[in-house]
């Protein structure tokens, strides 16, 4: 039986089997964070280490996070697919990621304002990982941006995946912005990000809760991605015909 | 008993207003999202319909 791999790179195929896939992961997501969640609320203690009640914004906050920066990993990845194959389909997902990972970054940085604000007394503060986080949220803009100032689709692709390719850096930088082991050596307010020290059923929630973002993701990501089949294969023989 | 439970829960030890305001904001965010993606999928699949009727009436008006 020989597996045709690149059968679901024509958008033609492709668009029934995001069909039949966005019901199943929006089952997931619902399910995933509706159990994280109450997990979160009513199975854990009321005390993080020193935090009082107000911890449990770490459910969204540590999944919208998350996602917000593997979104933009993804963006990357389906941008460069795109470049080097030239496949319409690798570009039509980076453009559904990018919205998805916007909101996804702007809900992180929400939720972190918030959180400063009970734990550390301010809503902002020039810290390495909150600035990152925002210049994050800015690469999203930018890309959205880009792609929708440029009238030819296929050129705004090409602009825009290379755009996406030069914001890639900060993932990472992100990512370990926050390792001072001695916070008294840097002046970050947001530590290491680390699982140790949190009780299990906080942890447990967590990643539940992650988890379910990565389906509610999925989920968006697809029903966007068939909505720009359809919109730039408008006038094709097989659109015609649904 | 229960009301006493549930105004606690919302009360959340003082950061009610905090917690539950992230948690209306990540649904609302969320929910409108996906709620305009299915309305801009019906509003895609109309214009496919439009378009084959002008095509269909094109068609017939230039056989007379």
């Amino acid at each position: 039986m020989s597996v045709s791999w690149f059968k679901y790179a024509a958008p033609m195929n492709f668009y029934p089997l995001a069909g039949k896939l966005i019901p199943l992961f929006w089952i997931l997501a619902i399910a995933l964070i509706g159990f994280g969640l109450y997990w979160g609320f009513f199975q854990t203690p009321d005390v993080l280490s020193d935090q009082k009640q107000y911890y449990r914004i770490i459910f969204v906050h540590v999944a919208a996070s998350w996602m917000g920066m593997w979104l933009y990993a993804m963006m990357v990845f389906w941008g460069l697919v795109g470049l080097v194959f030239n496949t319409r389909l690798s570009f039509m997902m980076a453009q559904a990621t990018s919205v998805t990972g916007a909101l996804m970054a702007f809900i992180a940085l929400a939720s972190g304002a918030v959180w400063g604000k009970v734990s550390w007394g301010t809503w902002w503060d020039w810290d390495p990982r909150l600035t990152m986080s925002l210049i994050l949220m800015f690469l999203y803009i930018g890309y959205i941006a880009l792609h929708s100032a440029i009238d030819n689709s296929r050129r705004a692709d090409k602009a825009s995946a290379v755009l996406s390719l030069v914001g890639l850096a900060i993932v990472p930088v992100i990512y370990y912005s926050v390792n001072c082991p001695n916070p008294n050596e840097c002046g970050s307010l947001h530590q290491e990000s680390s699982f140790k020290g949190v009780e299990s059923n906080i942890l447990l929630a967590m990643l539940v809760t992650a988890l379910g973002f990565w389906m509610y993701s999925f989920a968006t990501i697809l029903m966007r991605v068939r909505n720009i089949i359809l919109e730039r294969d408008m006038n094709t023989k097989w659109v015609s015909k649904l | 008993m229960g009301v006493k439970i549930m105004s606690e829960f919302f009360y959340m030890g003082g950061y009610g207003y905090h917690v539950w305001g992230i948690m209306l904001l990540a649904l609302v965010i969320m929910l409108v999202e996906s709620l305009s993606l299915k309305r801009q999928q019906k509003a895609l699949l109309q214009r496919i319909q439009r378009n084959k009727r002008i095509q269909k009436n094109k068609e017939k008006f230039l056989q007379i």
